[in-house]
């Protein structure tokens, strides 16, 4: 039997999903959800503590990374040897994960020990050793990690173009730290910053399985220290990053010397909104179809019609201050002028003289809309999903709004965002390159190209 | 551990698999085509990664992106290369099924009359700014060419690179890439695995009905040379990095052949993580050296055992080699402890257990199932293989060190521009390209 092939068979609308809500409990001030999912074979358990590398003191760079990165390296007097024997013998899996706003550790179990996986991370999290033989270990591995940074081109364009975006804002620090400051942070200065910071703020546990609720209330009870059973989970705000960021008077175009480079890096981007903004679904359909998909007007330039790159993406961050609209690409480096230069280029046009059309505007909604049961698959995208609404304080409704609010967003309401947040001449750009053999970067308009200092 | 599923070959020889997982409205559309660098031949290497490519630009009846209806179907969609097969799959809304196959019957069964001049030679410029991005620019990024080059002689189909040498790629013509097609892209050399929220019978009617005109091909000749002896060779390479890194590299098994599973789990015990007793030694104990790993990557022909570590400000490769070579003599003269062997069993079994949570994408459900079809012709070899790694005892661990580890093998020191004296003792500049 064959089939007619001069027509696409067109897809039926996809039926609305709605979000496991968490079953929310509270002990004190801690909150506890747990969430019903199918896997039998699978518990996840995040912990996730609302305070993150934005914490870090303006002259101590990397210290919340580098507590974190202490947690799994001995605790409650046991070695680091034995913290991770003892979760290799479960076969469960530890992710710690430092963002600007937010430390993240999640452990993937077996169901089976699930309990055990529990206490092991509640040992972690909570009674870290944090000695001086460990900390003088992982100090070294630390520094050596900032070195070898020096040699990756997107952590280089990352550092220099949050510096270049944030200033003095703790944003603009790097998380990683630096060599100077890494070796300024003490004891007392690491072991108060997990007292104060780590434990001085109500955590959200989320755990999602195939468990009954009560069960699993009961275990994260069990791990939770004393301190939560009373206290305010906004004391939060003393310690973290202010919602306002001062406009940065620094340059618009900076430059990365990578000598024999293959290939130049680029950052090129500015400040939009913060987590709380109500042009939440116009800019994330708007960064859809200029730079977040594979046909969006930006990877269509430069890699399908130019072939400049092996690919170009646009993000924008919502965080707790206002976070990076962000054109993140790498291109050869005879093309590195005239790539900026399409770059800016594409986002004059989205914002003005050629808006979206019908067309662009629906693949961009439905890119984000009809591929929403996707996001709700596995235990650990439902844990991390639960997770973003516990850090943000969003309404239960959240996911369940997701589709319809994206479905309002009109082609006007994107060329107001476009020209509000995204104009050309708003861009910062840096650039990691060979400086002998990118071109004339001056004639972009951005001004002379700034050094970015070394690190 | 088993993944129910029902196996069906069409009469033009496509093999589809499928698999019901209803707890999701999504399903995920797999095929695995039977041909990877390892089908090139010397001087006219990435062709098969370049196809890749070319298979998303457009087909004859859809001649245009392949990303774009199935963006707008909230799909995703995605392929790789490897040496030995080529990937593509999508995942969508159960409702958009017809789409995707739709689209991946007519470049299997149409694409020629789209791949022109122009897509071939703007794709070309993409690939060559992967490979600069992901090998030239990337520390460390030309190792892994440089140990295949060592490691196979130019004749056998794994010394060269998957995404392909830049002088070949620019020799090769429009007719060439054409004749590739025909050669390797038609349903009796190709797997379909479809898994989801579907109803079998329903996806069977629909594949016979999508792939089944088709014509097909007898399965093309595969190459099985004989696993060369491991050389033994000293190389070194200059790069913009800023410690030194030592790999050493084994000839070993390739998949699921006698020792393969021993060597994987010999790897867990060996550099999987900070329990294990290279990191122990290296980066713990002794501390010259900030990370360490080993693995036993397998692949069709053959395999490749590696440990890979990085040296310590102010320490040095030889001490680094020393130590691990001793770890390794030890596992050719000593068997694990029982309870070490337990630890990586069960590693193992968590990592299978965490990869199949998910029906489609690299490695999850429907990837499995063609991956089991394509390399031992049963695509419910789930159980088959982890019980290889239940059946391994400590003393078939020690045999297969002794077996295959006990020579010194390939030795490449990566080391920063300008500091050859911190490679290993009488190291060649190796040969890359």
């Amino acid at each position: 039997m064959s089939i007619d092939r001069s027509q696409m068979p067109r897809p039926a609308r996809p039926a609305a999903v709605r979000f496991p809500m968490p079953n929310k409990h509270r002990c004190g001030a801690t909150r506890i959800w747990t969430v019903a999912h199918r896997d039998q074979a699978v518990v996840v358990l995040v912990w996730m503590i609302p305070v993150g590398s934005a914490a870090d003191p303006a002259d101590r760079a990397g210290l919340a990374a580098f507590v974190a990165d202490l947690l799994d390296e001995g605790s409650a007097g046991r070695t680091m040897l034995d913290v991770n024997e003892r979760l290799a013998r479960m076969g469960a899996q530890l992710d710690t994960e430092v963002g600007v706003d937010a430390t993240v550790l999640t452990l993937v179990s077996l169901a089976r020990t699930a309990f055990d996986a529990l206490a092991a991370l509640g040992e972690i999290v909570c009674q870290p050793n944090l000695e001086s033989g460990e900390i003088a270990r992982v100090r070294t591995l630390r520094v050596s990690r900032v070195r070898q940074m020096r040699s990756v081109p997107g952590a280089l364009a990352d550092r220099a173009f949050y510096k270049q975006l944030y200033g003095s804002h703790p944003y603009g620090q790097p998380p990683l730290g630096t060599e100077d400051t890494l070796a300024r942070i003490d004891q007392e200065e690491l072991r108060g910053f997990h007292r104060e910071r780590l434990l001085g703020v109500a955590p959200t546990l989320v755990l999602v399985g195939d468990h009954p609720h009560d069960a699993l209330l009961d275990a994260a009870t069990r791990v939770l220290p004393a301190t939560f059973t009373e206290g305010d989970t906004n004391g939060r705000d003393a310690w973290t990053a202010p919602r306002v960021v001062d406009e940065q008077a620094c340059a618009r175009l900076v430059i990365v010397p990578r000598p024999g480079a293959a290939q130049s890096d680029l950052r090129v981007g500015t400040l939009t909104a913060d987590r709380t903004t109500r042009d939440y679904h116009s800019l994330i359909v708007t960064n859809a179809a200029v730079g977040g998909t594979f046909v969006s007007r930006l990877n269509l330039n430069l890699r399908e019609r130019r072939g400049y790159t092996y690919g170009v993406r646009t993000s924008v961050h919502f965080w707790r201050a206002p976070g990076p609209f962000v054109v993140q690409t790498s291109v050869q480096t005879d093309a590195t002028t005239a790539s900026i230069a399409e770059i800016l280029q594409e986002l004059a046009q989205i914002g003005g003289p050629r808006p979206v059309d019908t067309r662009e505007l629906g693949r961009a909604r439905d890119s984000l809309t009809r591929g929403f049961a996707r996001s709700f698959e596995t235990a650990e995208q439902i844990a991390r999903a639960a997770t973003q609404l516990a850090l943000y304080d969003l309404p239960d409704s959240w996911y369940d709004d997701f589709v319809p609010s994206v479905e309002a967003v009109e082609a006007d309401e994107v060329t107001r965002v476009a020209r509000n947040y995204l104009a050309p001449e708003k861009m910062r750009v840096t650039v990691v390159a060979d400086p002998d053999r990118v071109g004339d970067l001056a004639q972009l308009g951005l001004g002379e190209p700034v050094l970015a200092p070394p690190f | 551990m088993e993944i129910p599923f029902t196996h069906h070959t069409l009469p033009n020889g496509l093999d589809v698999i499928v698999h019901e997982d209803h707890g999701t409205p999504i399903v995920a559309v797999n095929i695995w085509y039977r041909v990877g660098s390892k089908n090139e031949q010397p001087g006219l290497t990435g062709l098969a990664h370049l196809f890749e490519h070319l298979m998303f630009e457009g087909s004859a009846h859809h001649d245009d992106k392949y990303f774009a209806p199935l963006q707008e179907a909230g799909g995703q969609i995605n392929g790789s290369t490897t040496a030995d097969r080529t990937n593509y799959w999508e995942v969508v809304p159960t409702g958009a099924l017809e789409l995707a196959l739709w689209l991946e019957s007519d470049r299997m069964g149409f694409l020629l009359p789209a791949v022109t001049e122009d897509k071939f030679k703007t794709q070309r410029e993409v690939v060559l700014n992967e490979r600069r991005q992901v090998y030239e620019n990337r520390p460390y990024g030309m190792a892994s060419i440089a140990l295949s080059q060592a490691l196979y002689p130019p004749t056998h189909p794994y010394h060269w690179p998957t995404i392909g040498v830049p002088a070949d790629l620019y020799a090769a013509t429009l007719a060439e890439v054409h004749d590739f097609f025909r050669r390797y892209y038609h349903p009796g050399n190709a797997s379909l695995a479809i898994a989801g929220d579907v109803d079998t019978d329903e996806v069977l009617r629909l594949a016979e009905q999508y792939f089944g005109d088709l014509p097909g091909r007898d399965l093309v000749d595969q190459r099985h040379p004989p696993i060369p002896a491991t050389p033994e060779a000293r190389v070194l390479l200059e790069d913009r990095v800023e410690l030194p890194r030592l790999y050493l590299a084994w000839q070993s098994p390739g998949f699921f052949a006698p020792g393969d599973a021993e060597l994987d789990l010999l790897a867990e015990i060996l550099g999987g993580g900070k329990i294990s007793r290279l990191y122990r030694g290296l980066v713990y104990e002794r501390r010259i050296a900030v990370d360490v790993v080993a693995v036993q990557s397998s692949r069709q022909l053959a395999g490749t055992f590696q440990v890979v570590a990085t040296a310590a400000p102010g320490c040095d490769l030889a001490e680094l080699e020393a130590h691990i070579r001793e770890e390794i003599a030890r596992c050719a003269r000593e068997e694990p402890a029982v309870d070490e062997l337990e630890r990586a069993r069960t590693q193992v079994e968590a990592e299978f257990t965490y990869r199949l949570q998910t029906v489609g994408g690299f490695g999850g459900k429907s990837d499995q199932l063609n991956a089991y079809n394509t390399y031992c012709n049963n695509p419910g070899y789930f159980g088959e293989d982890l019980a290889r790694y239940q059946r391994a005892s400590g003393g078939a661990l020690r045999a297969a060190a002794t077996r295959w580890l006990d020579v010194p093998g390939v030795a490449l020191s990566v080391v920063p521009v300008g500091e050859r004296a911190r490679a290993l003792p009488e190291s060649a500049v190796a040969e890359v390209s």
